[in-house]
């Protein structure tokens, strides 16, 4: 830990592609797909982290430790940030999106693609609740290992997120009095939800394609994801999206982040600027 | 033309110091200018707008994977990293705070310098914290123009003083004026 405050490891051109080809070969995961200061950074973090001497140190472990491979991608994640960010998104999510799918849909079907520490899940199951529409959803929430599926299930908050949470939930509410502690309770080292939040939340493992529980979506929350990936990746990314979800599905993505390149963008339509909120509105 | 990327980072009194920078810009100035200020993380609308006013560039904030261009002013949105990266684009990133910042000055320097090298200039205005110190350095280091505003003119000190004792040797230690004489000249190479 005595290099925790040591700044980024430079990580050049020929470092990165060497990395990709061992992940690529050994476990035929591709990183290329990474925007590329993201990708440097997270292999700086990592490498200090573990106390690797260098770039060749967290290679050498890749190559030889196979069991170290699922922690690489653990780590290599990026934190949540807090608890309903973007206020303005989660009051539009619960006056218009939850009273548009309570009135058409006997089961709400949500999908939380790459819910890393888990913010946005219980952000999108509180928000249900006080919509009234928890108890007729079904969240689904993905991640490419469960080593990060296990660190996301019921997981205790550092209190560090705790203030701007609590601030976000107020401004949620429109409310300064409103108050965020009814869900969740102090632990000894943070904080954690209660166990009616996580009811109707399904951890799955996903890394693309088809799957047998991801299809027929009503409306994916995944905000500040694209912003990670590569511009020919995002494409991918919204292709696999389109298919999963229905006709009239919503896609919710982050405030600055842009799919209005991708080809398959033209099969929604925009329903708020502002928060970036689309609707899928034909098939082919 | 020398220079193909200018970043100016500031935070607590700096705004002002911004706007007037801002106001003697003219138009179709040749470099991109990319602001990375430090700024509320939860009001995500306003400052653009307040900048905009005497700006006779147009000042946005870049969305994701946006190509930089001359003549436009970026701004950093807030609760988001700006990087720059090569081929002349930004990325955002929701990456943890970096000195307690998120926007942080010292990602947008040290990314635009990785990428722009010595054709970077990096000015580090008024501030309360030491942010941006590190990130000048980097600009120093990759061969870049590095400036610092003169701390016995600023309302903050502490952002330029750290900057100052980081980065050594920083290019110019000037007045704000001086940095907008300096910019101006830029325009005419």
């Amino acid at each position: 830990m005595n290099r925790a405050n040591k700044e980024e490891i430079e990580i050049g051109i020929s470092g990165i592609r060497k990395l990709t080809e061992v992940i690529r070969t050994q476990y035929d995961y591709d990183i290329s797909v990474y925007a590329s200061t993201y990708l440097k950074r997270r292999i700086s973090g990592v490498i200090i982290k573990n106390d690797f001497k260098n770039l060749d140190g967290l290679i050498d472990a890749l190559e030889n430790q196979p069991q170290f491979f699922p922690l690489f991608q653990l780590q290599m994640r990026v934190d949540g940030t807090e608890f309903f960010r973007d206020p303005a998104f989660w009051r539009t999510f619960r006056d218009d999106l939850c009273k548009v799918l309570k009135n058409n849909h006997m089961k709400i079907k949500i999908w939380i693609p790459g819910c890393s520490t888990g913010e946005e899940v219980v952000s999108t199951a509180i928000a249900l609740k006080e919509a009234n529409a928890y108890d007729k959803s079904v969240i689904i929430a993905s991640d490419i290992n469960n080593e990060i599926i296990e660190g996301s299930r019921n997981k205790i908050y550092t209190n560090n997120i705790l203030e701007i949470s609590e601030n976000n939930y107020k401004r949620f509410r429109e409310d300064e009095s409103a108050d965020f502690s009814k869900y969740y309770s102090r632990q000894a080292n943070g904080f954690a939800f209660s166990d009616d939040l996580y009811q109707n939340v399904n951890y799955e493992v996903f890394t693309g394609g088809d799957h047998k529980s991801i299809k027929g979506i009503n409306i994916i929350i995944c905000r500040n994801v694209f912003i990670y990936y590569a511009a020919q990746h995002q494409e991918r990314l919204l292709e696999d999206f389109t298919g999963k979800l229905t006709i009239n599905g919503y896609l919710a993505i982050g405030n600055k982040e842009n799919i209005t390149f991708c080809k398959d963008f033209r099969k929604y339509n925009v329903i708020n600027e502002s928060e970036k909120i689309y609707r899928k509105s034909i098939n082919e | 033309m020398k220079y193909k990327l200018i970043i100016i980072g500031g935070s607590a009194g700096s705004f002002q110091l911004v706007t007037k920078i801002l106001s003697k810009l003219p138009a179709g100035f040749n470099i991109p200018v990319v602001l990375a200020l430090h700024r509320l993380k939860h009001i995500r609308h306003g400052f653009v707008e307040a900048l905009s006013i005497k700006s006779v560039l147009p000042v946005i904030e870049p969305l994701d994977k946006e190509g930089l261009k001359p003549g436009k002013v970026y701004l950093a949105p807030a609760n988001y990293h700006l990087y720059i990266e090569l081929a002349g684009k930004f990325a955002l990133s929701t990456e943890e705070p970096v000195n307690h910042s998120r926007p942080a000055i010292d990602l947008t320097f040290a990314t635009g310098a990785y990428c722009y090298k010595e054709k970077t200039v990096g000015i580090i205005l008024s501030g309360a914290n030491k942010d941006g110190a590190a990130g000048l350095k980097k600009v120093k280091d990759y061969g870049g123009l590095t400036i610092v505003q003169d701390p016995s003119e600023s309302q903050m000190p502490t952002m330029p003083t750290a900057a100052i004792e980081k980065a050594g040797q920083v290019d110019h230690i000037m007045k704000v004026d001086e940095i907008i004489r300096f910019l101006t000249s830029l325009n005419q190479m």
